[in-house]
């Protein structure tokens, strides 16, 4: 690759051109809007809405505790206000918000004209945001869950908290999850894919790094916490014993789901602030970052032994001293990576000359607020100390320490030091000042006396205490702090009133000397061109890299297919592979997010009917949405400036929705795995209600044989059905797939009737719950490989499946696949278990 | 799958065999230990878990050698190398320090 692939002089209709494609709606159609940059400022912002709204309900939280015996709050008030104050902190705004910073960073921050399904970004936006706002509303009408963030059952089973309240947390959350995941998604494909030429793993922005991690680590945490909220909703619902001890199920399972995700969740919203402070400190330092490698390979590590650590969650539920040893190793383990960074990062401004900006101030007052939670950490990772300190405020000060400090300070300092490329001013430094003294003083005036209460033995979500206990003073100073803290927020928000002024088409521009490649001049199209890498930090490497890449000297420099476009590279080297046609606003993605918000709130209050056709509509309105893609070979191969000459849209192994069903596959076999651990965990408790001690008859072997048959010729005639599409060969390739559907459905149809011939009920015991819950889960891939089936034989009847054309039948056929090697799992373990157990 | 893709799979691999061997001996003790402890046969464990910590700390050790040899041999692949040994290197620590306990504390209730 030269340096200047074009340098001829643009023709004038070029950018016209370019602007044309990528204008955005006005008015109310801003809303159809699913370009990163909009969608992802709209994300943040409502992502800083709910942390303003939660950080409200901490108010109210302290205004209670401040003096003994208060009667501000009633306690079931208080107990609603904790819940969603904790809730609404994890999942609506920090995973969100860092999701969102993702968005609306990583492709500018790539050179990339977009994330790779910037669709499915608006659609994951929209059901969160419709969502989260009905959630919050279910205080006004003390529906509002009241069971603490973790939701432990037996407190929240039917018998306990029959009300709709902890309804609303199990089917809030859980499409709340299905957004997340939808995020995850999109960036992990979005960096490994959509990346400026040139540029190789090794000079990817550590924060690229930071959220490959984190999306890697939602793949594989949000699951095991989906799984569990399903199977308390299909308890409480449908009294499947899954957590009632007395029908062999066991509460700790849910404790194990929880907290397989709520830990690594922990470092899911810490990796991408580190990540900001990795970006944030080279440029106000002047200087690289010191141990570049050793930081990316921290990130790496972190995201490994965060999933080993969840079980210091439990080390008061009686589980084997041999056990919670493994899990306190782990835990004292976990802090050598988080240890790497810091070290990192104050060898980055030992070598360098920091200027105390607001970045800067926010990033030290993350520096000390976070190792002092770290520290804290390592102490409440030790099994005697744990105990000691459990459920009392020790451990709220410890992890609002390490929340507050690693994730809230960091992205403070990502507001103040990214605003400039989002808006036309940047943010006041000294209202920036002001803010971070009130927040860093007011902070540790909250929380430093918390480790005090805790200690002196205050346990955590009591909604008052005795005079008597002399814990007064304490709290009536936390309660000051928190006020202090408020008014630094407070002051954000009179920043931001001021100064914010986003989508006016222009930026403040590089105020900070950047060297990274989000600071390039642009518009709502990212670039003009898209730079060849060749360095970390492009911008202080190669003076001249802003003017030729705003003269449309690099790649791409206009839209030559006359949409939307941008480059997809390979995964390592970052070399171009083809041209991707991008979609421009529209509302299905939209209207799909708002239905499926309103299905899952529906059905929480079991309005069934209505819940069932908003679901059949956002079904609908998925469709239509997909019906726009896979575009096949739809304009002759492009020349993007060069000489590189570029297909234009892809399928196979090569393409970016391969790539995506293989995460989304993942996801599933997270999920499944959870699955499988909650079998195997349930008889380890209580093989008492298994066949071998309660002589529970099984079903004959020619059920699980027949149902695998089926599985395997099912994926037999989706494979020959693939072979014949490469022939064109229509009427095989449409017959093979209706028959593999009837094939998938007919397994499933024999396992169940091998179950229900012996008598087996799913609500008899956890036995019964836990085979049932294989089965219903399987059905789950059955009606979900159905819808597709239904969709790839219709997009083959409308001429749009070809063998040129044909990403819709190979992304359904790797699913099937994958849900035929789950379903064989299934089966093997459901029928051979008993017999061997 | 094109060549740049393959290579990209076989560097993961390469870099999450440390990691992989690190999760699977975690969760491997914690299974042993937990269901020797409910089915009364404590006793089982702690030699078990002996035996699971040398086999998985021989196993990290080895990917740390073969990856320090494959970055000394040639400058192509470095990188992954690099990423490999480490990662290894930390989990072959993380293993046996998961493992210590064993010697100091009996295994059930």
């Amino acid at each position: 690759m030269s340096r200047l692939p074009d340098p001829r002089p643009r023709p004038p209709e070029e950018l016209e051109q370019l602007q044309e494609v990528w204008r955005q709606p006005g008015g109310w159609r801003l809303a159809s809007a699913v370009n990163n940059t909009y969608v992802g400022v709209f994300y943040i912002g409502t992502a800083l809405l709910f942390f303003v709204l939660a950080g409200i309900l901490a108010l109210l939280l302290r205004i209670q505790l401040a003096v003994p015996e208060n009667d501000f709050l009633s306690q079931a008030t208080y107990n609603q206000v904790f819940t969603m104050h904790g809730t609404m902190m994890m999942f609506l705004f920090a995973v969100p918000a860092v999701e969102a910073m993702g968005v609306y960073l990583l492709p500018n921050m790539q050179a990339a004209r977009d994330l790779p399904f910037p669709r499915l970004s608006a659609y994951a936006f929209w059901a969160y945001a419709v969502g989260g706002l009905a959630f919050f509303c279910s205080l006004f009408f003390g529906l509002a869950p009241d069971g603490g963030w973790f939701m432990y059952p037996p407190l929240t089973s039917s018998e306990h908290s029959p009300g709709h309240n902890t309804d609303f947390w199990l089917l809030g959350i859980g499409f709340i999850e299905i957004s997340a995941i939808a995020g995850a998604i999109e960036i992990l494909v979005g960096v490994l894919r959509t990346r400026a030429p040139g540029m190789t793993l090794d000079k990817l922005p550590i924060y690229s790094w930071a959220m490959l991690v984190f999306a890697v680590m939602i793949v594989f945490g949000f699951p095991a916490v989906i799984l569990g909220t399903a199977l308390l909703e299909i308890e409480r619902s449908f009294h499947w014993p899954f957590f009632i001890a007395e029908k062999g199920g066991d509460p700790l399972l849910w404790q194990h789901l929880f907290w397989f995700f709520g830990h690594p969740e922990v470092y899911i919203i810490f990796l991408p602030a580190a990540g900001f402070v990795s970006m944030i400190l080279p440029t106000m330092c002047g200087t690289r970052l010191v141990a570049h490698r050793w930081v990316v390979l921290a990130l790496v590590a972190t995201g490994f032994i965060a999933f080993g650590v969840w079980v210091h969650h439990m080390f008061t539920t009686g589980l084997p001293k041999l056990s919670l040893s493994f899990f306190s190793a782990a835990s004292m383990a976990v802090a050598v990576p988080s240890g790497i960074q810091v070290f990192a990062w104050i060898a980055t401004i030992a070598k360098g000359r920091l200027r105390l900006t607001v970045p800067s101030l926010f990033v030290l007052g993350f520096l000390a607020i976070f190792t002092l939670g770290g520290l804290t950490g390592v102490m409440v990772a030790m099994v005697p100390f744990d105990g000691q300190t459990h459920d009392t405020f020790f451990v709220v000060a410890h992890f609002h320490y390490v929340l507050i400090g690693g994730m809230v300070f960091p992205l403070f300092a990502a507001f103040y030091y990214w605003a400039p490329t989002a808006s036309r001013r940047a943010l006041s430094e000294r209202l920036g000042k002001w803010c971070f003294g009130l927040m860093f003083v007011g902070f540790n005036i909250a929380f430093f006396p918390q480790h005090v209460a805790g200690l002196m033995g205050m346990p955590r979500r009591v909604w008052t205490y005795p005079a008597e206990l002399g814990w007064g003073w304490i709290n009536m100073t936390s309660t000051v702090g928190a006020f202090i803290l408020g008014l630094g927020a407070l002051v954000f928000l009179i920043d931001l009133a001021r100064n914010f002024r986003p989508f006016t088409g222009g930026n403040a521009g590089n105020v900070w000397n950047a060297g990274t490649l989000e600071w390039l001049p642009g518009g709502n199209y990212a670039t003009r061109s898209i730079p060849i890498v060749t360095s970390l930090e492009p911008l202080w490497d190669q003076p001249d890299l802003a003017r030729e890449v705003d003269e449309g000297r690099y790649y791409l420099p206009g839209a030559p297919t006359g949409r939307r476009e941008t480059i997809v590279t390979s995964a390592i080297a970052a070399e171009p592979q083809y041209l991707m046609q991008m979609p421009g606003p529209g509302w299905p993605a939209v209207l799909a997010a708002w239905f499926t918000a309103a299905f899952f709130l529906l059905l929480t209050v079991k309005l069934v009917t209505p819940a069932m056709v908003c679901g059949v509509i956002a079904l609908a309105l998925v469709l239509r949405w997909m019906w726009d893609t896979d575009l096949g070979p739809a304009h002759p191969p492009v020349d993007i400036g060069g000489g590189i000459v570029l297909p234009v849209n892809c399928s196979g192994p090569m393409s970016h929705s391969w790539w995506a069903v293989v995460v989304l596959i993942l996801v599933a076999g997270a999920v499944f795995a959870s699955l499988l651990f909650s079998y195997f965990f349930l008889w380890t408790v209580s093989p008492d209600v298994w066949p071998a001690a309660t002589g529970q008859a099984l079903p004959g072997a020619e059920w699980p044989l027949a149902a695998a048959a089926l599985l395997v010729l099912s994926s037999a005639l989706v494979w020959w059905a693939g072979r014949r599409l490469e022939a064109d060969g229509h009427w095989s390739v449409r017959l093979g797939l209706a028959a593999a559907a009837v094939a998938l459905a007919a397994a499933l149809a024999a396992e169940l009737a091998g179950q229900r011939a012996t008598g087996l009920s799913p609500t008899d015991s956890g036995y019964g719950a836990v085979v049932y819950m294989m089965a219903a889960l399987q059905g789950l891939f059955v009606a979900t490989l159905g819808i597709m089936a239904l969709y790839t034989l219709a997009r083959s009847l409308a001429g749009l499946l070809h063998r040129h054309r044909r990403a819709t039948f190979d992304n359904t056929m790797l699913l099937w696949h994958y849900a035929v090697g789950q379903g064989l799992i299934a089966l093997a373990v459901v029928h051979f278990g008993p017999r061997v157990l | 799958m094109a060549e740049t893709d393959r290579r990209f799979f076989s560097g993961l691999l390469r870099i999450g065999a440390g990691p992989a061997l690190w999760a699977a001996h975690l969760g491997l003790v914690y299974g042993v230990t937990a269901v020797a402890c409910a089915r009364g046969a404590g006793g089982v464990a702690a030699p078990t878990v002996v035996g699971l910590t040398l086999a998985a700390a021989l196993g990290a050790g080895w990917i740390v050698g073969r990856e320090l040899r494959r970055a000394r041999a040639g400058p192509a692949g470095t990188r992954t190398s690099f990423f490999a040994a480490a990662l290894a290197g930390l989990s072959l620590v993380a293993i046996l320090w998961a493992g210590l306990p064993v010697v100091f504390v009996s295994a059930c209730p």
